[in-house]
């Protein structure tokens, strides 16, 4: 009986361990990600502060943000912000992309693992 | 009532804020106390791993001079592994010789029968093992570092019979085991074979523990250097919870004297208000100062830096990352670069080279430009230095007397902020690219040159054939530069003209552009490829003339694969197409940009020959340095350039060529090609009784570079603060 007790335990104990990694990868990639979303956010604006179509979708954001905020959280609006926000960062992604005159690089889990452990962060940015 | 309560929360205020000093300090104290009881053990631990580097690193050392030619980690693994084997059967020979001797006394008691029995596995299995890797080190079958891996001629065979007979005797062990085993579960007597096994077991035991313990004592550097590792790394790890513990009780501190001063802060602001007054001084009421309390357990975080858990001997070793040179191979530190412009070139190409990753300084040496380039909009970062002098500094200079022409003024101004921005930042072999029009290479210019060379900076000159033709005013400029060349203040002046075959086909406009990612490419070559030389090392190839020329070919190269949602936004605002590189594509496109460098006229920014003599090509790809193709790029061009001509070396650079601009794709490839110049163009060609300006002349009196400018020890990497 104690067999299968500690035998249960064990495996409860794997699975929490695996969870535990699952949970520690995801939130480094997540910071990974909001880090890039940050330098890219931050580059775009750097070095084309006139382009319009960035301060329009900025705009867009801001007015859903503040209509989120006098709705009390209306879901409509809530909805309308997180698209407003996708769709800032589509814009500012296509903005870094149109002004970039280099190829871009092939997305490989090698290339994001590499990224992820061994480049600086921010270098991008 | 009202007032009273007013009066009461003002008091309040003013005692807190009198007592805030003293308050703040009882909590930092208290949290101090707690933190050294952690900082004591923390320093402890580090000095610990400090002096335990020190020990692995000479244990090490000595190690490798036993066995030169074994890798580190054979040398540790193998007596380590022998350590472990000896260790297990010396446990097992432990427990089974105290349960005989309890028998013998006729004790009763005693490890279980499971205990015994595991411990008899185990100590056969390592018996077995021990053997087998004897034989196998003593006939150098093995990478492993053992004295036994030495033994040769008759000590050589005694082992390998030993060895043998270990094995056999195992195997034979085993087998009579087995047979016993067998025979007891059919409830037949094992006495006699019991007695045998005892018996080989026996001597196996100690001719195992024997060959496995001489190996742990022969190798017990490596032991040493096994256990330390280990001691080390747990003495590091308990050194950074300590260190975690020390931030989580500084962080409280200054947490709660935030908070303290938060609420300090009005009845300190009228307080102060109030001691303004006159009658508030007559009182003697003094405005209210604090003290700023030192970091807890500063002493701990400034002492663990990174290279201090290095051993002594490796931080000895390392090279010191701003040296040109080390170990042959090229290492340069960042930002030891400052460009310099002056005239419509210069101006032209400044912001095209200001602002890359690789300056240090940059500035107009020509006042009357500065207004121009400031208005340009430069998105240089902070980090770059300007160099162009303010309208201050200049009038401060031409006050004190310095200087009584303001360009001899600004180029002495130049050049002292151009040696401070190096000396400040650390920088040991810094160089400059001065790009000017040839009829600004004055006795100003000449000047700056000759003391920035004074304290080791070696210029690279970049001039252009002045628009409107004044023979005398270039042969003045042609001879100034051939002889900052024989001073060796300038390696390489590379000349281009306006009316070059370059600029009749694609325009003057172009060919700056062309010439500046060329430049652009030649100054940050060695950031994105180590093997590139720096712009001074190819002028220095190509010094055995004191000028080079340039010719540029460009080829646009496409996409392999578009980004996948561009399609649609190119729809949108018509742009061109974005995706990765197609190495083929590129390496062909650069393999017919070189072959039209060398052999098309209309490539040449100057208007001279195909070049013949030492060329050196600097390919410009847009792909990024820290792309795998990057790499795959250079090898694929390496070979295909081996073909294209001789005495031919092959630079890379990541950037987009200047390229004319294609709707079917933005990226371009470009080639440069930098060549000595055998003879001068007409322009700059002497009349008959000068004829010395008109040939190159050997060089006839070169100075050795001199020791560079001053070092200071706290910067050594070169960074800026």
């Amino acid at each position: 009986m104690n067999n299968r007790y500690s035998w249960e335990d064990a495996l409860l104990g794997t699975a929490i361990g695996l969870m535990a990694l699952v949970v520690v990868i995801a939130v480094v990639l997540a910071a990974w990600f909001a880090v890039q979303i940050a330098a890219l956010l931050v580059r775009v604006f750097a070095h084309h502060p006139h382009n319009r179509a960035l301060w329009w979708s900025l705009g867009v954001v801001g007015a859903s943000l503040l209509l989120v905020a006098v709705s009390a959280g209306a879901p409509a609006f809530v909805t309308l912000s997180a698209i407003a926000s996708v769709g800032f960062l589509l814009v500012a992604k296509a903005v870094d992309l149109y002004y970039d005159d280099q190829f871009q690089r092939e997305p490989s889990r090698e290339l994001l693992l590499h990224d992820v452990l061994h480049e600086p962060w921010w270098k991008a940015a | 009532m009202p007032l009273l309560i007013a009066l009461s929360i003002l008091a309040a205020m003013f005692a807190l804020a009198a007592v805030r000093n003293q308050f703040t300090g009882i909590v930092h104290w208290l949290l101090d106390a707690i933190a050294q009881v952690f900082e004591v053990p923390a320093r402890g631990l580090l000095h610990f791993v400090q002096a335990a580097a020190g020990s692995i690193e000479g244990a090490y050392e000595a190690l490798e001079a036993e066995y030169p030619d074994t890798h580190r980690g054979w040398l540790v693994t193998v007596p380590v592994l022998y350590a472990v084997l000896a260790g297990a059967i010396i446990e097992a020979e432990r427990v089974v010789t105290s349960l005989r001797i309890q028998g013998v006394l006729g004790f009763s008691g005693g490890g279980s029968a499971n205990e015994v029995g595991w411990l008899t596995g185990v100590a056969f299995i390592a018996v077995g093992t021990t053997a087998g890797l004897v034989l196998f080190d003593t006939l150098k079958l093995t990478p492993a570092a053992t004295p036994f891996h030495k033994a040769e001629g008759r000590l050589q065979r005694i082992l390998v019979i030993l060895a043998l007979g270990g094995l056999v005797l195992t195997i034979l062990a085993s087998g009579v085991l087995f047979v016993a085993g067998q025979r007891q579960h059919e409830g037949a007597a094992t006495g006699l074979l019991s007695q045998i096994f005892a018996l080989l077991f026996g001597l196996l035991i100690v001719l195992a523990a024997a060959s496995a313990l001489a190996v742990a004592i022969a190798g017990w550097h490596a032991i040493k250097i096994f256990a330390l590792t280990l001691l080390r790394f747990v003495a590091l790890a308990i050194h950074v919870l300590l260190r975690l513990a020390i931030n989580v009780l500084d962080r409280t501190d200054r947490s709660i004297a935030a908070g303290i001063e938060l609420l300090a802060k009005i009845g300190e602001i009228l307080w102060n208000w109030i001691c303004r007054f006159a009658w508030a001084e007559r009182l003697q009421f003094r405005p209210l100062l604090y003290d700023s309390f030192p970091a807890i357990g500063s002493q701990v975080h400034e002492s663990v830096l990174p290279s201090e858990i290095v051993p002594e001997q490796r931080r000895r070793d390392r090279p010191t990352g701003d040296s040109l040179e080390s170990e042959g191979s090229t290492v340069l530190s960042a930002r030891n670069i400052a460009i310099l412009s002056q005239g419509s070139l210069g101006a032209a190409l400044l912001p095209a080279l200001w602002g890359g990753p690789t300056i240090l300084a940059a500035g107009q040496v020509d006042p009357d430009s500065t207004r121009r380039v400031q208005q340009h909009r430069l998105r240089a970062p902070k980090a770059i230095k300007t160099l162009t002098p303010s309208s201050t500094e200049l009038e401060a200079a031409l006050g004190s007397g310095a200087a009584t022409d303001t360009r001899l003024a600004v180029a002495r101004l130049v050049g002292e902020k151009l040696v401070a921005a190096f000396v400040q930042a650390g920088v040991r072999d810094g160089y400059v690219v001065l790009v000017t029009d040839l009829d600004l290479v004055d006795e100003a210019t000449e000047q700056l040159l000759r003391d920035l060379a004074a304290r080791g900076l070696k210029s690279v000159v970049v001039t252009e054939e002045p628009q409107l033709e004044d023979r005398e005013q270039s042969l003045a400029a042609i001879g100034r530069l051939t002889a900052l060349w024989e001073a060796d203040a300038v390696p390489i002046t590379i000349l281009v003209s306006p009316r070059a075959p370059f600029a009749r086909a694609l325009g003057p406009r172009a060919q700056e552009e062309h010439l500046a990612v060329a430049l652009g490419s030649l100054v940050r070559g060695p950031f994105d490829l180590e093997a590139n030389p720096s712009i001074v090392k190819v002028a220095e190839a190509l010094s055995g003339s004191p000028f080079a020329a340039l010719r540029i070919a460009t080829r646009p190269t496409v996409p392999r694969k578009t980004v996948a949602w561009w399609n649609t936004v190119r729809k949108l605002v018509a742009a061109a197409p974005r995706g990765t590189c197609d190495l083929a594509d590129a390496t062909l496109q650069t393999a017919r940009a070189l072959t039209s460098a060398l052999s098309e006229g209309d490539s040449s920014l100057l208007g001279d020959d195909p070049p013949t003599r030492r060329l050196i090509a600097v390919c410009t790809v847009p792909l990024r340095n820290d792309d795998p193709k990057f790499s795959e790029y250079v090898d694929a061009v390496t070979r295909a350039s081996l073909h294209q001509a001789q005495d031919l070396s092959v630079t890379f650079a990541s950037g987009n060529g200047a390229g004319a601009p294609d709707p079917a794709t933005p990226y371009c490839v470009q080639v440069s090609i930098l060549h000595q110049l055998g003879s001068l163009p007409t322009w700059a060609t002497a009349e008959p009784e000068r004829p010395e300006a008109a040939t190159v002349r050997p060089r006839t009196r070169r100075s050795p570079a001199k020791p560079v400018v001053a070092v200071p020890a706290a910067n050594p990497n070169g960074a800026l603060p």
